[in-house]
């Protein structure tokens, strides 16, 4: 038995705004349609740090006619031969030529707001904000946002814009000084709507329906435009080939656009193009366009209290390493659909057409079902059904997801042994999870089963993609099931909707039942907190969090509670048949060659773990829900390759083969942990001494830099000096490492308030502008203080304030150096007091795996799970929040609130 | 300073906004033209006490409202409440469907007398 651990854990809470009705119970917004009028346009900027507007190119058409065409440009920043070369310019192609004060009023405000065109362009924010006169903090739903002045008139809307994502952000009007409604209308009570504007970013739309990050270069080439964006190296120096850029750039865009609307025109949905924010929201859509109603839509008085115990039991997807820091053959496997699968399995469709839903005390029956279960039993698909179910206990031992900080620091999950005083809930597939590893059965205090409430009335049969084919009752199928299947038939038939129809799969299956929005308030607001106890806790806290519009959470606790169970059935399954495993990550899991058995045998006994899954699937395609990956095959061949992987902690590992004389061939590989960070080099510039990869980066899923970085991690393990990785393959890892911000809101603007201190207006960084952040230099890796002995004086040391260094952003890093400042002092700070590439990835290496037993930097080999015992419970908020521009948690707020 | 004038097309987009439609037509005597939204307005069923609004042309509006003015009680003691809210929606609704009834009945005519005759013997 492993030493106990004395520890508080924690759990998630429920929390709502007493004076704030929930999303699920309100109407969706309505309001005119689209008018026929479309606004594109595009800024190009000066490339110092402020990036001021130099000029822009527009196009406003009248269905696809283009109406107006022409230039705008910016008076102080061009010089009197940049402004006669544009002249001459659009005198040529016969096209208008406005200042940015003509183009904000007679064009931007005329169509956008007045004409309510759709305002459309590639990042719009930023665009927005280089045309704007001044800007300031929003108020109201937009809080967190700016609020952009485009006349310094108060009659005129100013434009907001609220940052959600480095993919989204909401855009609006503001309501101006100048009423909508006439004063007759106004005494009369009547009142026009505010029109908030149509804006489309296309990178938004495009990531939402495509579900890829693009540039506008890459977006086109996708789409297959007409037109494709030009290539300059022109940025900065006024040239006619510049201009020719910068007028084709509106060109794409409004190509890009008309294509990725003919294509949301496909799927037949009610909502507007420009509603559409992330894959979330087109899933959202067709649940509307099938006229299911939200759970607090069809109850809208159900106890909360309940969402508080449901919460309780909600952990996630589980991530671990048990072969740590070893090279060993693995054969990885992933689930089919995980989520789309147990949802079919546990059959909670039937929860999202429900009217509503009921709770059932079955203690008795639950604790019977729960010792009588056997491992045989999960293999039938009738059990899963059974799992619609959450249980109260006392943990004595059991093995279950425990949420700590187990690094002093973070909160992280970890599937340990667990000891409480206090009751907690968990899902029952937890439960029989621990049953599974332990051999023992939990004692439940008390049980209860969720039943789905009468299907709701009025659901209507939705044609996914518009295809009759693709048609789907909600009344009669599974909507999880039917989708898979058809995915499965498209796919088959290679029909370019199959991605389609995965994107629709995934975005309805899991996220928006357990979508909770944080809103950092200015200062503390009331909130309503519920706990798994009942408890109901009124606070005043900062940290605002709204369930989304189909929040269901009992939907996201069950799912992610069956893909543990998934996983957990796997381990045991694995075990059982003498292998080991090296890593599971959510839907997958990496089966481990151990010594004694042959490569022929090991492949048998995986090929059972494999195999076990065949009854569970709920599908029309037949085998085993679990499946053996393609990258466990030989690069474009069918036949098994011996696979090998190095995993360090949960979700960084790497998958290799060796080919013959042991050259390493990468297959995947993470970024976790290094995709925040800039790159070094280019992949241009990468050294020469390490191999070039053998298969392309973006399916490896790295980038130049990171694929070296793991190239020599592996490399030093195969040479027997795993612990000592040689960070000198290139000379650019001894400079700083950056990190690239966008100034995304207010309180990340602030970062360079003393930067933009006593500068005109059009010479300050703005909103959306590009910021570099770098790390200090700290214990073993600060300067040492030069103090003279003379200035040394008595008594206790001042504590020194940790620097936090940032630069405007600048093309050449060189240059960007030289910048560098303190946020808080505003002094220079030099390059020798910033960490550098190679310290900063000293040791990623030795990434600890913290919540299990062997898990320290120099630790190998097998992790062991923690014996925790619960010293206390806090309630806690959203995890990963707020996540960075880079992927990496922002450094403005607290990345999860602690309520209690 | 004196507000520069809107033109034509921005004053189309004002009337949709305020009708709250794109495709105005009176829901009384069935005029459609969206050309020309200008000649739409709202019509508030049970006068201002209830927020329910149709379109309604400005001479069918006319007639609504003026048939809406006999609705009032006349004398010291005004219907006030929840009951005199619901009773003027009532009369207003009753209004307008005969206006509706009327003109349906007038089409129906109109049908007839343009359809044509099978003769018998």
């Amino acid at each position: 038995m492993n030493a106990r651990l004395e520890m508080s854990i924690a759990v998630r809470a429920y929390s709502e705004r007493p004076d704030r009705t929930p999303l699920g119970l309100r109407p969706p917004s309505a309001g005119i349609g689209a008018s026929e009028w479309t606004l594109v346009f595009d800024c190009e900027t000066t490339i110092d740090a402020a990036q001021r507007l130099r000029f822009g190119s527009f196009q406003v058409r009248r269905g696809a006619v283009l109406e107006r065409e022409g230039g705008f440009f910016d008076l102080q920043s061009l010089t009197q031969a940049e402004q006669a070369l544009l002249r001459a310019f659009t005198r040529e192609h016969g096209i208008e030529l406005l200042t940015v004060a003509q183009f904000r009023t007679d064009v931007f405000l005329k169509y956008g707001y007045r004409r309510h065109a759709t305002i459309v362009g590639f990042n719009l924010p930023f665009d927005i904000s280089r045309i704007a006169v001044s800007h300031g903090s929003a108020r109201g739903e937009m809080r967190g946002g700016f609020s952009f002045d485009l006349t310094g008139k108060d009659d005129d809307p100013r434009v907001r814009v609220k940052h959600l994502s480095p993919r989204a952000a909401l855009t609006d009007f503001g309501i101006p000084g100048d009423q909508a409604t006439p004063r007759a209308g106004r005494k009369r009570g009547r009142r026009v709507p505010a029109y908030r504007g149509r804006f489309v970013d296309i990178k938004t739309l495009a990531a939402a329906l495509l579900s890829q990050r693009f540039s506008l270069q890459t977006l086109a080439a996708h789409l297959g435009t007409e037109t494709r964006k030009h290539e300059t190296k022109e940025h900065g120096r006024m040239t006619k080939a510049y201009l020719e850029y910068a007028r084709a750039d509106v060109q794409v865009t409004w190509e890009c656009y008309r294509e990725l609307i003919a294509r949301y025109g496909e799927h037949g949905l009610a909502r507007s193009p420009d509603r559409m924010l992330s894959e979330a929201s087109i899933g959202k859509a067709y649940l509307q366009q099938m006229n299911i109603k939200p759970l607090l839509g069809c109850d809208p008085s159900f106890p909360r209290e309940r969402f508080g115990e449901i919460f309780c039991a909600y952990y996630g997807g589980r991530a671990e390493v048990r072969n740590r820091r070893v090279v060993c053959e693995v054969l990885y496997c992933d689930f089919k659909s995980m989520y789309p699968t147990v949802n079919s399995l546990m059959g909670l469709w039937e929860f999202v057409i429900a009217h509503g839903m009921s709770v059932e005390d079955t203690t008795r029956e639950t604790q019977a079902f729960l010792e009588a279960i056997e491992f045989k039993d999960l293999r039938k698909p009738e059990t899963w059904k059974k799992l619609r179910c959450l249980v109260r206990l006392k943990a004595d031992d059991d093995i279950l997801p425990v949420r700590s900080q187990y690094d002093g620091e973070t909160y992280t999950i970890g599937l340990n042994h667990l000891t409480t005083s206090e009751s907690l809930w968990y899902t029952l597939a937890d439960c029989v999870v621990s049953k599974l590893l332990t051999g023992r059965c939990p004692r439940l205090e008390e049980a209860r089963t969720y039943r789905p409430g009468p299907p709701q009335d009025g659901l209507v049969s939705t044609k996914i993609v518009g295809r009759d084919d693709f048609a789907i009752d909600p009344t009669s199928e599974d909507f999880f099931t039917r989708l898979v299947d058809l995915r499965d038939e498209a796919k088959a038939q290679s029909n370019p909707r199959e991605k389609a129809l995965k994107i629709i799969a995934n975005s309805t299956s899991y996220g928006i039942f357990i979508e909770v929005n944080r809103d950092d308030a200015p200062k503390a607001e009331p909130l309503t907190v519920f706990g798994p106890n009942c408890e109901r806790l009124h606070l005043h806290t900062r940290a605002i969090e709204d369930p989304g519009r189909y929040f269901h959470p009992l939907l996201g606790v069950l799912i992610t509670g069956a893909a543990r169970l998934m996983l957990g059935i796997a381990e045991r399954r694995t075990l059982d048949l003498g292998l080991d495993w090296a890593f599971c990550d959510t839907d997958s899991l990496a089966n481990v060659r151990t010594k004694s058995i042959s490569r022929p045998e090991f492949r048998r006994r995986a090929q059972k773990v494999v195999d076990w899954f065949g009854p569970l699937n709920p599908y029309r395609k037949p085998g085993s829900i679990l499946k053996i990956e393609d990258l466990n095959h030989g690069i474009g061949s069918d036949k098994l390759e011996p696979l090998y992987c190095f995993a360090i902690s949960a979700k960084r590992y790497a998958l290799f083969n060796l080919s013959k004389g042991n050259r390493l061939v990468l297959r995947k590989a993470s970024a976790h942990g290094l995709g925040h960070l800039l790159d070094p080099y280019s992949e241009a510039e990468a050294p020469t001494e390490i191999p070039p990869p053998y298969v392309p980066l973006k399916t490896i899923g790295v980038r130049r830099w990171q694929y070296d970085c793991w190239y020599k991690i592996i490399e030093a393990a195969l040479l027997g000096h795993a612990d000592t990785v040689p960070l000198d393959w290139h000379p650019k890892l001894q400079t700083p490492a950056a990190i690239r911000y966008t100034a995304s809101s207010p309180q990340l603007l602030n970062w360079v308030a003393r930067w933009n201190d006593n500068k005109p207006y059009e010479k300050q960084i703005r909103p959306f502008g590009f910021l570099l952040s770098f790390m200090p230099r700290k214990g073993v890796f600060a300067p040492i203080a030069t103090t003279p002995v003379d200035e040394l004086r008595r008594g206790r040391p001042p504590i020194a304030e940790p620097l936090t260094p940032i630069a405007p952003y600048d093309t050449d890093p060189a240059r960007a150096l030289a910048k560098v400042f303190d946020q808080d002092t505003g002094e220079q700070i030099r390059p020798e007091q910033l960490k550098t590439y190679a310290e900063v990835l000293t040791q990623y290496h030795l990434s600890c795996e913290d919540k299990f037993l062997n898990g320290q930097f120099l630790d190998c080999g097998r992790t062991e799970r923690r014996h925790v015992v619960a010293s206390g419970l806090s309630l806690i908020g959203k995890e990963a929040n707020r996540v960075g521009t880079s992927g990496e948690p922002a450094p403005t707020c607290v990345a999860v609130a602690a309520f209690r | 300073m004196p507000k520069k004038p809107l033109d034509r097309g921005d004053r189309l987009e004002r009337h949709y906004r305020r009708l709250g439609t794109r495709n105005p037509m009176c829901v009384t005597c069935g005029k459609r033209d969206p050309d020309h939204p200008e000649i739409f307005e709202l019509h508030h069923i049970g006068k201002r006490s209830h927020d329910d609004v149709v379109i309604e042309c400005a001479n069918c509006h006319r007639q609504l409202s003026e048939q809406q003015k006999d609705h009032v009680v006349h004398g010291p003691a005004r219907p006030i409440g929840p009951m005199a809210t619901i009773g003027h929606y009532l009369l207003g609704l009753a209004d307008l469907l005969t206006m509706i009834v009327e003109t349906l009945k007038a089409f129906g005519t109109w049908l007839l007398g343009q359809s044509p005759r099978l003769v018998t013997a």
